[in-house]
């Protein structure tokens, strides 16, 4: 009957303790930060006029009971014993050195040696924890009590959240939120009680500062997280990453629910080896397609060794792939038009706001934080945007004001002429005596392009900038000047010639030898390629054409094609045509130049170019 | 338990501020600080200012905080995100540690930075094998972000 006034008194004292001060200090704080540098008095008003000595240097509270660990290191005991109790950690608060035991104690200034010897009137065990008195102990131990906070008179110990919480829905109509019950390491009494409504906003939005509310699972219907360092957990663990688009922004990672769905983006999105080997393991899927080029190569390499334009691809795979910037590399593949974007980037990055903070955190530190001399600073700046002293003044002003060996006085010049616009005469005037000064200075030859260029234009001389731009263009020169590299390249010419030469040389067989011609056009196409290629150039090379700009993922179809030669092409060659081969392989190794016999001795294949042309000839 | 503890390293960075940074919320959330580093002078990083940004979990000062550059900066140890390998952040990490520390801390790994426990390995081998290039790299990144 009396629960009412009762409910709001404890509401009170649960939460005043923390609501009440926090905004208070809150906004004295934030004005303290824009004054940090001033010893202001008012920062020691704030902190609660108790002795540094009375407060515990962990949470910051009044110390009543003492805990004194054998390193001597003095926390408040609520604080070791939530780390022993709650935590299960044994290491000092202070110092992480680990201990059996630690002893509780009003007098907080006492030694461990000290107390140890004294009667101890109980040990806690389990906690490693002593006490040398009653009321300390108590005052500890019953921080793990379930007792009900509406001080119902039933069980003074509920001994767990879930009867604790079952006594609070059921006579109360009240919950905890069993999220933070089971994460939070908060001692029972800590735990907010929340009426159905409450606990859903505590558990959505967040219902203190600093607290957003648990995270949710978007694929776990309604599951919820203690923080997002558990989300990421349980994403990590039960869900699927897509690693490709991590490293163009791994700032926000996309998440998959499974391998399958994960599976469908890699599709769509990036370049799969489809492979049946690579396939079977998983996550072998590739930025762009050069990547899998370069992938196929290199694992499934065997196809293509007869291929004719490896060597050419090859060269380039090493470059996409021994850069140090892989990063912005990997951006601007993504985005062709990277410039753009960048220099949007780079605008907001270093937004006005940011430049001033930058050049007043700069004079502070040159000033050594003093307040004073802080407005002097603040007082040049403004008479010269008022146009009461030119620019030399400016400087010359601060050369008098910045007397620190340390201070830079050019470089807050720089900063200062940053704050205006780039045309304006403010900005130009502080540039000239800054390029002035920067030319006398020694320790800064190493930037001489700075006083030549303004940093947008500098940014285009940064290697990552140029690195940047390269990539860019790159990918757009590849799709226009390479582009019959990638269809062709080895995998379709080897198999769909001999899709195609199966109509054809039925054509063809009339006019030579059934026998001859077969063989030339399914182990070596170089011989064959004058009559061949022309012919098939004019009908193949447009549709090709029509289904890179349309279709541009193909490249994976031919992967999968190319998984047929693998198991014939090195039975063909070998048995029965030796004398043709080098043949071939001479032709191709001014393109490829990678077959063993080209190191071989030229004799013998003269001898042999001889023999075959005899062969041809007959 | 977390906000008192915040509120007096505010107080006590206004009232001895740490030479070459400083820190504070950045708007009323005082769960979401920024801070500032002073390139040290005998590194390449010398003359640029440094921002990041700390995020306290509620759960501060038993876990670490969350600290990030936001200005982008080439380091070994600290990646394009501007996430720092630092172990007082991550399991090293104690209760009596301050943002005051920690900051001290990270100008320490601007001036000495741990290469074999790179967080860009790209980055760490250049700092093993041509020190030069990392230096000169890390000036001109210094110069284009953080002047």
């Amino acid at each position: 009957m009396s629960t009412k006034p009762q409910q709001k008194r404890n509401f009170r004292r649960t939460q005043g303790a923390q609501s009440k001060p926090k905004k208070d200090l809150g906004r004295d704080s934030e004005q303290k930060w824009k004054r940090s540098f001033s010893q202001d008095k008012e920062g020691a008003d704030a902190a609660d006029d108790l002795d540094e000595e009375d407060i515990c240097i962990i949470c910051a509270e009044k110390i009543t009971y003492a805990s004194i660990s054998p390193c001597n290191h003095v926390t408040c005991n609520r604080c070791t014993f939530r780390q022993r109790a709650l935590y299960n950690k044994r290491s000092c608060l202070v110092c992480r050195t680990e201990s059996d035991l630690v002893i509780f104690s009003p007098d907080k200034n006492a030694t461990f040696a000290d107390i140890s010897s004294q009667n101890l009137v109980e040990t806690n065990d389990k906690y490693g924890v002593s006490f040398t008195s009653k009321d300390a102990a108590s005052a500890t131990l019953n921080l793990l009590l379930f007792t009900c906070p509406f001080g119902d008179t039933g069980p003074t110990d509920y001994e767990n959240f879930k009867k604790y919480n079952a006594h609070l829905k059921n006579d109360h109509n009240k919950t905890i939120c069993m999220i933070c019950a089971s994460h939070k390491k908060a001692f029972p009494s800590e735990l907010r009680v929340y009426t159905p409504n409450q606990l859903r906003v505590h558990q959505s939005k967040g219902d203190s500062e600093g607290f957003k509310g648990h995270p949710m699972c978007g694929f776990c219907s309604g599951q919820r997280f203690y923080s997002d360092d558990e989300l990421n957990i349980h994403m990590r663990d039960r869900h699927e990453r897509c690693h490709i688009c991590d490293q163009e922004n791994s700032t926000s990672p996309r998440y998959f629910k499974d391998y399958d769905q994960l599976f469908e983006h890699f599709k769509f999105e990036h370049y799969i080896c489809t492979v049946q080997s690579c396939l079977d393991s998983k996550f072998v899927v590739f930025r762009d397609d050069l990547d899998l080029q370069a992938h196929v190569l290199k694992e499934h390499g065997s196809i293509l060794r007869n291929g004719n334009s490896n060597a050419a691809l090859k060269g380039r795979k090493y470059q996409s792939q021994l850069s140090t910037f892989s990063r912005p590399s990997s951006r601007n593949s993504s985005t062709p038009d990277f410039e753009g974007v960048s220099s949007k980037k780079e605008d907001s990055e270093n937004s006005q706001e940011v430049k001033r903070l930058r050049m007043e955190e700069r004079a502070r530190h040159y000033l050594n934080y003093s307040h004073t001399d802080f407005e002097q600073f603040l007082a040049i700046n403004e008479s010269y945007k008022n146009k009461m002293i030119t620019a030399q003044d400016v400087y010359s002003a601060y050369e008098n004001l910045f007397k620190s060996p340390q201070a830079n006085t050019a470089l807050l010049l720089y900063d200062f002429s940053e704050l205006f616009p780039k045309n304006t005469k403010f900005h130009q005037d502080l540039r000239v005596i800054y390029d002035g000064e920067q030319k006398k200075q020694d320790h800064y030859t190493n930037f001489p392009s700075l006083s030549n260029s303004s940093p947008s234009l500098l940014a285009g001389n940064v290697v990552s900038g140029t690195w940047g731009r390269n990539g860019g263009t790159n990918k757009a020169a590849r799709q226009f000047n390479f582009p019959a590299l990638k269809k062709p390249s080895s995998p379709q010419p080897l198999l769909v010639p001999q899709k195609v030469s199966y109509s054809k040389p039925k054509n063809a067989t009339p006019k030579a030898t059934p026998s001859l011609t077969t063989r030339k056009s399914s182990s070596t196409e170089t011989f064959y390629k004058p009559t061949y290629l022309d012919n098939k150039k004019p009908s193949a090379a447009p549709s090709a054409a029509v289904d890179r700009e349309k279709f541009p993922p193909l490249p994976k179809s031919q992967a999968k094609k190319f998984r047929a030669p693998l198991v014939n092409q090195p039975d063909i060659p070998d048995p029965s045509q030796w004398g043709r081969a080098p043949i071939s392989s001479q032709h191709n190794s001014g393109a490829s130049d990678r077959t063993n016999e080209a190191t071989a001795s030229t004799n013998l294949k003269k001898g042999k170019q001889k023999q075959l042309l005899f062969h041809i000839g007959i | 338990m977390s906000l008192k503890r915040i509120t007096k390293e505010l107080n006590d960075l206004g009232r001895d501020p740490p030479t070459s940074c400083s820190a504070g919320p950045v708007g009323d959330d005082l769960y979401h600080w920024q801070a500032s580093i002073m390139g040290p002078p005998d590194s390449p990083y010398a003359g640029g200012v440094f921002f990041l940004s700390i995020h306290f979990p509620t759960d501060y000062p038993f876990k670490p905080p969350k600290i990030s550059f936001t200005t982008k900066i080439y380091h070994p140890n600290i990646n394009a995100n501007g996430n720092i390998c630092l172990d007082i952040l991550k399991d090293q990490w104690s209760p009596a540690l301050t943002i005051s520390k920690v900051l001290l801390s990270i100008c320490s790994l601007l001036t000495d930075a741990n290469p074999d426990d790179p967080l860009v390995p790209e980055i760490a081998h250049i700092y093993k094998t041509d020190r030069a290039k990392y230096e000169a790299t890390a000036k001109e990144w210094t110069k284009k972000y953080a002047v």
